[in-house]
C-alpha cells in the first residue's frame, strides 16, 4: 500500500489560487488605468472639458437615466404584476414573450424605428399621402432625439425590471397578502401597501441593471446625435486624439457606474431581508374578466409589440425584400463574428472554471476578492474598458517596437493593441462575470460531500472530476458558452474601438451601414444578431417555465 | 478506557489522535478500538469534534498527532495520510450525497465498476433487495423520498464490501417516525453484511438502538468508549452521566465502605466502593431512581410539572438547592410550590469524586 503526503494536492490548490489572483489582477488593469487618469490629469484638460462639453454630457446622461427609469418601471412593473398574480387570456404566452425584447440590441431597434418613422419612412409618407400636407406643414415626433433614445432604450431594457420584480412578486408568500386581507385591506390596497414595498428592492435591482446598460449604450445615442459620456469619449479619443481627456471622461462615467453598483448591491441585500423562508403555497391567481382582462392583455401586448414584434417584422421585411445583399461579404462578416464570439466564449469559460475551482478548493480571502474583482467588469461600459485597454497596450507596443528596432532592427508592429488580443482582453473584462455566474451556480450545486463520497468509493481526485463533475457541470458550461457568445456578438463600442484594422463584425457593419443612412442594407446583419440573441432568451424563458413546476 | 470487546482483531484502532483546524485543536488524544463486525457510535453534542474524527478516519483530514490503523496497517499518522480512495472505507454522509446525474443502480455501481458486469448486476440487485427497494434501480435520486435516498446511500457505500463503514449523522435529516423504523433496519443490514461500522450521532436513543459500542465525546475528547449498556449504567465521567440518560448529580459524603450519606438519606451499595470515608462525592440520580412516597421523611419542593400522558414529570428542588426530576403517576396531584415526599431507590450507586479528573 502506498501512502501519500498531502503535498501534491496542496500544490494544486496553490497553483489554482495563484492563477485566480493573476486573472483578477490582469482583468482589473483597465479600470486601474482609468482611475489613474482621474488623478494624473492636468488642470487645463479638466477645465477645458468642464467649460465646454461636460455640462452637455452630464445633463444628457442624467436626462436619459431619468427618462429610462420612468420608461422601464412603467413597462416592467405592471406587466410583472399582471403575469404573476392575475389570470387573463394570453398570460402564459406573455410570461415568456415579455422577455423577447432582451434579444434586440438598443442600437438595432433605434435603426429600425428611424427607418420607420423618419421623414422618408413609410409612416410619414402615409400621413402625407392621406392628408396631402408637405414637409414642415405638420407636426411629427422626431425620433432622433433625447426623447427618442429614451423610448428606444426603455423598450429593450424593461425586461430586466420585469424579470426581477416578477420573481419578487412570485416569491411573496400568499399568506402575507392573506393576512393583510384579514386585517381589512382591499386587494388594491394590499398591492400598494404590501406587495409593492416588498418587491421594491428587486425592482430597484432590476432598474439599476437597466441603467447600467443605459450608461454603457453607445450605438443608440451616437446614432440619434445625443451627446452623452460614451459619445463624448469616442469624440475626444478619435476626433481630438486626446487619450488623456478621453480617459478622464471615462473616469467620470465610472463614477456614475460605481454609484449604480453600490445601489444594486444595497438592494440585493434588502432582497435577502425581504424574502421569506417559510413554505410558500402556490398563490392563487386572480381571474380577470371583461374590460379588466382586455386591459391586462393590452398592457402586456404593447411592450412585446413595440419592443420585439414590430422591429423584428420590419427587419425581416427589409432583409428579405429590399436590402442590398452581398452573400460573400455577409458570410465573411458572420464568420468573423462567430469565430471571435466562439473564441471569447471558450476563453471566458476556461477562466471562469479556474476561478470557480480555485474558490471551491481554497476559499481564502485572497481568492474570494479575486473572484469578486473578475466579476465586476459586467457593469463597465465597453467604452471605458476599451480606453483602459488601449492606453496601456499602445504603450506596451511602442516599448516593444523601440526595443525591437534598436536590438534587432525589426519592427514587429502593434502586437497587443493592433490585433484581436486587445479585443479578447476587453471581452474577458466585460463578460467573464457572465460565464462565472453560470459556472459558479453549477458548481455550488455539487455539494462537497458528493466529492467525498466519490473519494470514499475509490476515485482519485482526477476521477472525481471526470466521473462526477464533468457530467454534472456540462449544462452550466454550455449555458455559459452560449450567453458569452451572444453577448460578444451584440457588443458594439469596445469592438468598434479595439478591432484590428479592416476587421468587421456583424455589429460593426450594421452600425456603419446605419451611420451611412443605409438603414435597409443594415437589416440582414441586424436580423442575424437578433436571431442569435433569441437563443439565451429562449433558454431563460424555459428555465422560468421549469422553475414554476 | 478500553472497549470490553472480546475479539482481539480490531477493525479500527485510533491511538491518541489529535486533529486541528489551523492552530485550533478540535480533537484531543482520541483513542478507541472497534472489533471486527461490531457497530460503534460516537455520541456527543454538536461541535464536539465527532464528525471531524470521522472525516479523519475516512482520510479527509490529516492528524497532527497519533495514528489511525485498520486491521494491520497504519492509514493515517502525522507524517502521511493514505488517500481516501485507497482505504476501502465506505462512508454515508449526513446530506446523503447521492450522485444526482446517475440512477439508483448506477449510484450503487459507482464503486464497483472494476467488477465484471454480471457481478456488478448481481451485487446491485442483492443490495437493492437488502435495502428493500428492488424496483427502484432505474429511478433517479430526486424521485426518491428522504428515507429511500438514505438507504440507497447505504447500499452505495456497502457495494464495494468496505472493511469499515462510516456514517455521519445518517438519520438527522429524517423525521422522527421514519427514524424509528430506519435505525433498526440499518442495524439489521449492517449485521447481515457482517460489516464493522462507526456511526456519528448526537441522539442517544439512536446511538443505543444502533450500536454495540458507544463513545461519548465532549469538547474534542472521548470521555468513555465502552459497551452501550455500561455507558449508561457505569458512566465514566460526570459529563457522560449527565449527557446519557439525563441524570442529576447531588452532593454526598462517604460514610462507610458500602455507603454514602445524602440529604435524602443513606444509600447502600451491594459492592464496596474504593472511596475513603469522609470524602465529598457526587451521586448520580436518574429520573427512575426517585419515587414519590408519602411515607418518606424526605421532601423536595415542586418547581414545575409537565404532563406526559401516563405520568407527570416533576422538576424538584432539594433544600440544598440541587435539582432532581421524578416521574409521578398521572392520578397524583401536586401543585407547584408544594413539598413532595420522595425517596431514592438506588442499588448500584454511581459516584464521582467531588473534583473528578476530566
Amino acid at each position: 500500500m502506498t501512502t501519500q503526503t498531502l503535498n501534491s494536492s496542496t500544490r494544486n490548490i496553490n497553483w489554482l489560487s495563484g492563477s485566480a489572483v493573476l486573472i483578477a489582477s490582469v482583468l482589473a488593469l483597465p479600470v486601474l488605468v482609468i482611475c489613474a487618469f482621474l488623478f494624473a490629469g492636468s488642470v487645463e484638460v479638466w477645465s477645458h472639458l468642464f467649460s465646454t462639453v461636460l455640462g452637455d454630457y452630464i445633463g444628457n446622461s442624467l436626462a436619459l437615466l431619468v427618462g429610462v427609469s420612468a420608461g422601464v418601471l412603467l413597462l416592467g412593473v405592471p406587466t410583472a404584476w399582471l403575469t404573476s398574480v392575475c389570470e387573463f387570456p394570453g398570460r402564459k404566452i406573455f410570461t415568456w414573450a415579455l422577455l423577447l425584447p432582451l434579444a434586440v440590441p438598443a442600437y438595432i431597434i433605434a435603426y429600425t424605428y428611424t427607418g420607420l418613422l423618419d421623414f422618408a419612412g413609410p409612416v410619414q409618407s402615409l400621413i402625407r399621402n392621406i392628408t396631402g400636407l408637405g414637409y414642415g406643414e405638420y407636426y411629427f415626433f422626431e425620433i432622433r432625439s433625447l426623447g427618442g433614445a429614451t423610448v428606444m432604450l426603455s423598450l429593450v431594457l424593461y425586461p430586466y425590471v420585469y424579470l426581477l420584480s416578477r420573481a419578487a412578486f412570485l416569491e411573496q408568500s400568499n399568506s402575507a397578502i392573506e393576512v393583510s386581507r384579514t386585517l381589512g385591506y382591499s386587494r388594491t390596497q394590499a398591492f400598494f401597501k404590501l406587495a409593492l414595498p416588498l418587491a421594491r428592492p428587486a425592482i430597484i435591482a432590476g432598474l439599476t441593471l437597466a441603467l447600467m446598460e443605459t450608461l454603457a449604450d453607445y450605438g443608440t445615442v451616437q446614432y440619434f446625435g445625443v451627446t452623452t459620456f460614451t459619445t463624448g469619449i469616442f469624440r475626444t479619443f478619435y476626433g481630438l486624439g486626446d487619450s488623456a481627456a478621453a480617459a478622464q471622461l471615462a473616469a467620470m462615467l465610472l463614477g456614475f457606474v460605481v454609484l449604480l453598483i453600490l445601489l444594486e448591491k444595497y438592494s440585493r441585500r434588502q432582497i435577502k431581508y425581504h424574502s421569506s423562508n417559510e413554505q410558500r403555497k402556490r398563490p392563487k391567481l386572480v381571474k380577470l374578466t371583461g374590460t379588466e382582462a382586455a386591459g391586462a392583455f393590452l398592457i402586456c401586448l404593447l411592450p412585446v409589440l413595440f419592443g420585439f414584434l414590430l422591429p423584428g417584422g420590419v427587419l425581416l421585411n427589409w432583409a428579405i425584400t429590399q436590402a442590398e445583399f452581398n452573400p460573400q461579404d455577409f458570410i465573411e462578416l458572420a464568420w468573423n463574428s462567430f469565430t471571435l464570439a466562439s473564441a471569447a466564449a471558450v476563453l471566458a469559460v476556461l477562466l471562469a472554471l479556474i476561478l470557480a475551482y480555485a474558490r471551491r478548493m481554497n476559499n481564502h480571502r485572497r481568492v474570494q476578492t479575486s473572484v469578486m474583482i473578475a466579476g465586476m467588469g459586467y457593469a463597465l461600459p465597453g467604452t471605458i474598458i476599451a480606453i483602459g485597454i488601449l492606453i496601456p497596450m499602445a504603450w506596451l507596443d511602442h516599448q516593444l517596437i523601440n526595443l525591437s528596432s534598436e536590438w534587432f532592427g525589426f519592427n514587429p508592429g502593434l502586437i497587443f493593441s493592433g490585433t484581436l488580443f486587445a479585443l479578447l482582453f476587453a471581452y474577458m473584462v466585460r463578460f467573464l462575470a457572465v460565464s462565472l455566474g453560470s459556472i459558479q451556480t453549477g458548481l455550488d450545486k455539487i455539494k462537497p460531500s458528493v466529492d467525498s463520497a466519490g473519494r470514499s468509493l475509490g476515485c482519485t481526485p482526477a476521477q472525481v472530476l471526470k466521473r462526477i463533475h464533468v457530467p454534472l457541470m456540462r449544462s452550466s458550461v454550455l449555458t455559459a458558452l452560449l450567453i458569452v457568445f451572444v453577448d460578444v456578438l451584440k457588443e458594439l463600442p469596445a469592438t468598434l474601438i479595439l478591432r484590428p484594422f479592416n476587421f468587421n463584425t456583424l455589429a460593426v457593419r450594421a452600425f456603419e451601414l446605419a451611420s451611412d443612412e443605409r438603414l435597409i442594407d443594415a437589416a440582414p446583419a441586424s436580423l442575424m444578431i437578433v436571431a442569435v440573441g433569441l437563443l439565451p432568451v429562449i433558454l431563460l424563458s424555459r428555465s422560468i417555465a421549469r422553475g414554476k413546476e | 478506557m478500553n472497549a470490553q470487546g472480546t475479539s482481539l482483531i480490531y477493525q479500527l484502532e485510533l491511538k491518541s489522535l489529535d486533529l486541528a483546524y489551523g492552530c485550533k485543536t478540535v480533537v484531543h488524544h482520541a483513542s478507541l478500538q472497534l472489533p471486527a463486525g461490531q457497530i460503534g457510535c460516537l455520541l456527543g453534542p454538536s461541535g464536539c469534534g465527532k464528525s471531524t474524527l470521522l472525516h479523519a478516519i475516512a482520510g479527509f483530514e490529516k492528524p497532527t498527532q497519533g495514528s489511525i490503523s485498520t486491521v494491520n496497517n497504519v492509514i493515517s499518522d502525522e507524517n502521511s495520510v493514505l488517500p481516501p480512495e485507497q482505504r476501502n472505507i465506505g462512508m454515508v454522509f449526513q446530506d446523503v450525497a447521492l450522485f444526482p446525474h446517475l440512477t439508483v443502480a448506477d449510484n450503487i455501481r459507482f464503486g464497483i465498476r472494476q467488477l465484471e458486469s454480471t457481478q456488478q448486476q448481481q451485487r446491485i440487485s442483492e443490495l437493492l433487495s437488502l435495502i428493500g427497494l428492488p424496483e427502484y434501480a432505474n429511478r433517479y435520486p430526486h424521485e426518491l423520498s428522504g428515507g429511500q435516498q438514505q438507504r440507497v446511500a447505504l447500499a452505495r457505500a456497502l457495494a464495494p464490501k468496505p472493511d469499515l463503514l462510516l456514517m455521519d449523522e445518517p438519520f438527522s435529516g429524517l423525521d422522527a417516525k421514519l427514524r424509528e423504523t430506519l435505525v433498526p433496519e440499518v442495524r439489521r443490514i449492517l449485521k447481515q453484511e457482517g460489516i464493522s461500522a462507526l456511526v456519528v450521532s448526537h441522539d442517544q436513543s439512536e446511538a443505543f438502538s444502533i450500536a454495540d459500542l458507544i463513545g461519548v465525546m465532549n469538547e474534542g475528547e472521548i470521555h468513555q468508549w465502552d459497551l452501550a449498556k455500561r455507558v449508561y449504567q457505569q458512566p465514566a465521567t460526570p459529563f457522560v452521566a449527565q449527557f446519557v440518560g439525563q441524570g442529576n448529580l447531588i452532593d454526598a459524603t462517604v460514610s462507610c465502605e458500602h455507603c454514602v450519606d445524602t440529604v435524602l438519606g443513606k444509600i447502600r451499595s451491594t459492592k464496596p466502593h474504593q472511596l475513603v470515608p469522609g470524602e465529598q462525592v457526587k451521586l448520580l440520580i436518574r429520573q427512575y431512581n426517585v419515587s414519590q412516597s408519602s411515607e418518606s421523611p424526605f421532601t423536595a419542593q415542586l418547581l414545575k410539572k409537565t404532563f406526559r400522558g401516563a405520568y407527570h414529570q416533576y422538576q424538584l428542588q432539594l433544600e440544598s438547592g440541587e435539582m432532581l426530576t421524578c416521574a409521578v403517576p398521572a392520578n397524583v396531584e401536586h401543585q407547584p410550590g408544594e413539598r413532595v415526599h420522595i425517596q431514592l431507590n438506588i442499588n448500584n450507586p454511581v459516584l464521582f469524586s467531588a473534583d473528578p479528573p476530566q
